[in-house]
């Protein structure tokens, strides 16, 4: 009986019409990143009764590629829907993974930024930035840098440049590909992999157990979480770099509801409800929107398309 | 240590957290039940519910939802051969015979009686052993997942009857070939996809597993016009008669620890652990089939508990829906991992010593349904092939929302019913396509580290068991005597 | 399809499979591993047609060609199922599938007018309460 009991609580708290519906179209499955991010946006909007009701939809395929299809396909049917993505979205295309890009969309709000961290064991003998880089130089082979995704994606690419800022040849450093962050960690645990190229959310965790040490962080200053790691930047390397997450509207949204769509979401991302989703997942807000967002997405695919080039992923 | 279990029991056993167990046990066992939505979409769908809970609560919940799926999840692979968790393949292999001859209700009872026990043993060895384990889990990288991967590949082949192992290599081979479809594990690029983002993902497990077992027998049966034989199954069946139970007892004590400590492992742990359990039992036990179903039931509940013990103790998901339990977790602000167990103890013990309880709700759930289910099978052909047809399709439908994926699915159900025409195995098939990503991620992963050295690789110890282990299985073939066939489908 | 023709096609397609694995497309890093992106399906391959013509070398049992009508009744059941596909993304899931079940079941002799419109009716109406409006799954139309 509970079973109904408290699905009829959901169903009345989701179905109480005040404010104009939404919908968040997740182009990946339940529990992951992009997820969270989704479920934590819903939940201030109707937190704030500045959307309700608030639906998501779980699709998954093609790395994101079936979901960007499907909502540019049906755009005359998604004007109240949001697509969720995130840094990942620019690197597929540019790998011509799939046929669309962040251009076929418009840029509403970019919401979080995730930054890279370069992580090891607490009692490897790699103990610094520095360290790394004698040791990559004395014996690429012998370092294995893990990261928690296919080869020439985001970990792969925030290491290669990293490298490359550092006056290294990214292409001499072994990277040892996971199908996921967990399991890249536990490489690293394990021992089996050196360095780990991770997001910093995905090491936080281990990092206050003790377990493991952030040589250096892609952020542009250093993190209020994580007061005493340094910032590649500091440590002499010209590079910083956010994965972030963010939402679209579909082309041919009328600028009205666009607008209308952008000023929910930043007012969303001024309630308690979403600062205590950052606070609980680790994430540093981005505070993108409209325009500026369209620009910051810009540049970066100008920066990853020149790296993807540069490591043999792409040709121009 | 006993300080914290017995904060973790005064946790569980409040008036309110009872209730959260009930409540999440009914909800997995209904949702596992349905077609196509397994552990995965029931732990996603209660996540909305667990919001307004405090954390202990949720997760007691959300474990309860968990099992429940995973002991629901049998219930079809035994009545109509889809088994909708991979975890429950190895339980249609002697379970739907079992119903095929009127024993369903019996087969259903000896699987809750055996998830029961495998549950409630997993339990007990989660609270003595969860921290040592942890050592394990990391223990276990790459060479030696790729090792144990082969181990069970082979044994799935040299265990067939003699007249049967090249057949068994046929099938296991094209379940590795169907699972090299799809994005490329460590390159990212897209094998055999045919330029489709339907293939990019690659094949969904629910597509393969409805299309060659569900759709495939409904096929068989119109093809043979096989009438199923009338049973009837009364609440007095749920009562096994000793002598059946006296053997049951040791198989299902080896098989839970046999699927605990696969468990542990991140990765394929409740599948391979029943698997392995079947192996055991067919080999080395009595082979009968109550034990066929005892085994892999006893083992996947085993493991389903032991795979909290990498999540818990250092917050790595192993499975898929780990992953999604790891994510209600992190969204009430809790890092899984070595400090919970120090920072939270009731919530750490509470989800555990909430397990036992669960197991018990699970089986007092399930026992009374099995009647009404098995009746089921009373229906006659032409209304019960039309529902299994129904009921597969909608399954994979709701699983992928891809109507693409349902023509894959027709075609493979006609590949899958020309290779049980000819007499091919079909287990080793779905053995291959679930571990084919696994294994071949985790060689090329091996052989990646070995360019620098396999003098390292082969020190590890547990490197050494496996390959002594893998050789003598490949001595098995060479054995003269015939060992008596084993039926297998 | 005959013992022998069902290999002959297996094998085909095991060597189709081989070549297509050989043509996979790699980048400069993937390429140059000792085992990539092409090694693992063309061992499958390989082998797959190593045990297939041995299967057709040793011959073996020819299973009995099934009736003609019984091939029918299965390739009627294959094409409701087909039909159900085309159809539900026009009319819904839900109804499509009780035509799914209420056909088939009279493909396949079923006379008896009460149980099968029962079933038609009760089957979808299940799926769609419990699925649609008590765990509110949403399913794109």
């Amino acid at each position: 009986m509970r079973v109904f009991l408290g699905l009829a609580l959901l169903l009345t708290a989701v179905t109480a019409q005040s404010a104009e519906r939404l919908h968040l179209l997740i182009p990946a499955g339940p529990g992951g990143g992009l997820d969270s991010t989704a479920r934590a946006l819903g939940n201030a909007l109707q937190a704030a009764d500045l959307r309700s009701p608030v639906s998501y939809e779980n699709m998954t395929g093609g790395g994101g590629g079936r979901a960007m299809a499907h909502f540019i396909e049906t755009a005359p049917r998604q004007q109240e829907t949001l697509l969720v993505n995130s840094t990942p979205l620019i690197v597929r295309s540019l790998q011509g993974l799939f046929p669309h890009s962040h251009h076929d969309v418009i840029p509403v709000a970019g919401l979080i930024a995730e930054f890279g961290a370069f992580v090891v064991r607490a009692d490897s003998p790699i103990d610094s930035w520095t360290a790394f880089l004698t040791q990559l130089r004395a014996d690429p082979a012998g370092v294995n840098v893990g990261g928690g995704s296919v080869r020439g994606s985001l970990d792969h690419i925030v290491l290669a440049l990293a490298l490359s800022g550092a006056g290294m040849d990214p292409r001499r450093v072994r990277y040892l590909p996971y199908d996921a962050g967990g399991k890249a960690m536990l490489a690293l645990l394990g021992g089996e992999a050196d360095v780990l190229s991770t997001g910093v959310g995905e090491a936080l965790g281990y990092v206050r157990s003790g377990d493991v040490r952030i040589l250096a962080t892609t952020a542009p200053d250093r993190l209020p979480n994580l007061p005493d790691v340094p910032t590649l930047t500091e440590l002499g390397v010209a590079f910083t770099f956010a994965n972030w997450r963010g939402v679209f509207a579909a082309p041919g949204t009328p600028p009205d509801a666009v607008r209308q769509m952008e000023a929910d979401v930043r007012a969303a991302t001024d309630t308690d409800s979403w600062r205590q989703a950052l606070q609980r997942y680790g994430w540093s807000p981005l505070g993108l929107y409209g325009e500026a967002f369209a620009r910051y997405l810009d540049a970066q695919e100008i920066q990853l398309e020149s790296t993807l080039v540069e490591l043999g992923f792409i040709s121009r | 240590m006993w300080e914290g279990i017995s904060t973790g029991f005064a946790t569980a056993f409040t008036l309110a957290n009872v209730g959260w167990v009930l409540l999440g046990c009914m909800a997995g066992t209904i949702i596992g039940m349905l077609p196509g939505l397994g552990p995965i979409t029931a732990i996603a769908l209660m996540i909305p519910v667990s919001y307004s809970l405090d954390p202990a609560s949720g997760l007691i919940m959300m474990a309860g939802v968990y099992y429940g799926a995973v002991f629901g999840g049998s219930t079809s692979a035994i009545l109509i051969n889809a088994p909708g968790v991979a975890s429950t393949v190895a339980t249609s292999f002697d379970g739907y015979p079992m119903a095929r001859e009127g024993q369903a209700g019996r087969a259903l009872a000896i699987a809750a009686y055996a998830s029961f026990a495998g549950g409630t043993l997993g339990a007990l060895a989660l609270m003595a052993f969860a921290g040592y384990l942890a050592a394990l889990a990391l223990e276990f990288q790459s060479p030696e997942y790729s090792l144990l991967l082969l181990v069970a590949m082979v044994s799935v082949v040299v265990f067939a009857d003699r007249g049967a192992r090249v057949r068994s290599l046929v099938t296991l081979l094209i379940g590795l070939m169907l699972g090299t479809i799809g994005t490329d594990q460590l390159a990212g690029i897209p094998r055999f996809t045919l330029g489709r983002y339907d293939l990019a993902d690659g094949l969904n497990f629910v597509l393969v597993v409805m299309a060659t077992f569900a759709l495939a027998e409904a096929m068989r049966m119109v093809l043979l016009d096989d009438s199923t034989p009338p049973g009837r199954v009364s609440l007095r069946e749920l009562v096994l008669p000793r002598p059946l139970v006296r053997p049951l007892v040791p198989v299902v004590g080896r098989s839970a620890a046999v699927g605990f400590l696969t468990g542990v492992l991140p990765g394929a742990g409740a599948t391979l652990a029943s698997f392995f359990a079947y192996d055991l039992e067919k080999r080395v036990g009595n082979g009968t089939r109550e034990s066929g179903v005892a085994a892999p039931e006893a083992a996947n509940n085993a493991a389903s508990t032991g795979s909290f013990v990498p999540l818990l103790t250092l917050g790595i998901p192993g499975s898929g829906t780990t992953a999604v339990l790891l994510g209600v977790m992190l969204s009430y602000g809790l890092q899984p991992g070595p400090r919970l167990l120090t920072e939270q103890p009731e919530i750490f013990w509470g989800v555990i010593a909430s397990m036992y309880l669960g197991n018990l709700f699970l089986l007092a759930l399930n026992l009374p349904l099995i009647p009404l289910l098995a009746r089921l099978l009373n229906l006659s052909s032409s209304l019960l092939i039309p529902l299994i047809v129904a009921f597969s399709l909608v399954g994979v439908y709701l699983t992928t929302l891809n109507g693409f994926d349902l023509y894959l699915m027709l075609g493979l159900a006609v590949l899958a019913l020309l290779l049980r025409w000819f007499d091919f195995p079909l287990a080793p098939l779905l053995l291959g396509f679930i571990l084919s990503g696994l294994f071949e991620e985790n060689v090329r992963r091996t052989l990646f580290i070995g360019e620098a050295g396999y003098s390292e690789i082969l020190q590890r110890p547990a490197v050494l068991v496996l390959l002594m282990l893998l050789i003598v299985l490949c001595l098995v073939p060479l054995r003269k005597q015939g060992a008596d066939p084993i039926e297998r489908h | 399809m005959g013992y022998r023709l069902f290999l002959l096609t297996l094998l085909l397609t095991a060597v189709a499979y081989t070549i297509s694995a050989r043509m996979i497309p790699m980048d400069p890093w993937t390429a140059a591993e000792l085992v990539n992106a092409q090694t693992l399906p063309t061992v499958y391959g390989l082998l797959l047609c190593a045990a297939l013509a041995w299967l057709l070398i040793r011959g073996g049992q020819q299973a009995d060609p099934p009736s003609p009508y019984r091939v029918l009744r299965v390739a009627g059941m294959l094409g409701l199922s087909v039909l159900f596909v085309l159809l539900f993304g026009r009319i819904g899931l839900w109804p499509a599938l009780g035509g799914l079940i209420s056909l088939s079941a009279l493909w396949l002799g079923e006379r008896r007018w009460l149980p099968l419109l029962g079933l038609s009716v009760l089957v979808p109406l299940t799926g769609y309460l419990g699925v649609e409006v008590l765990l509110g799954l949403y399913l794109p139309d």
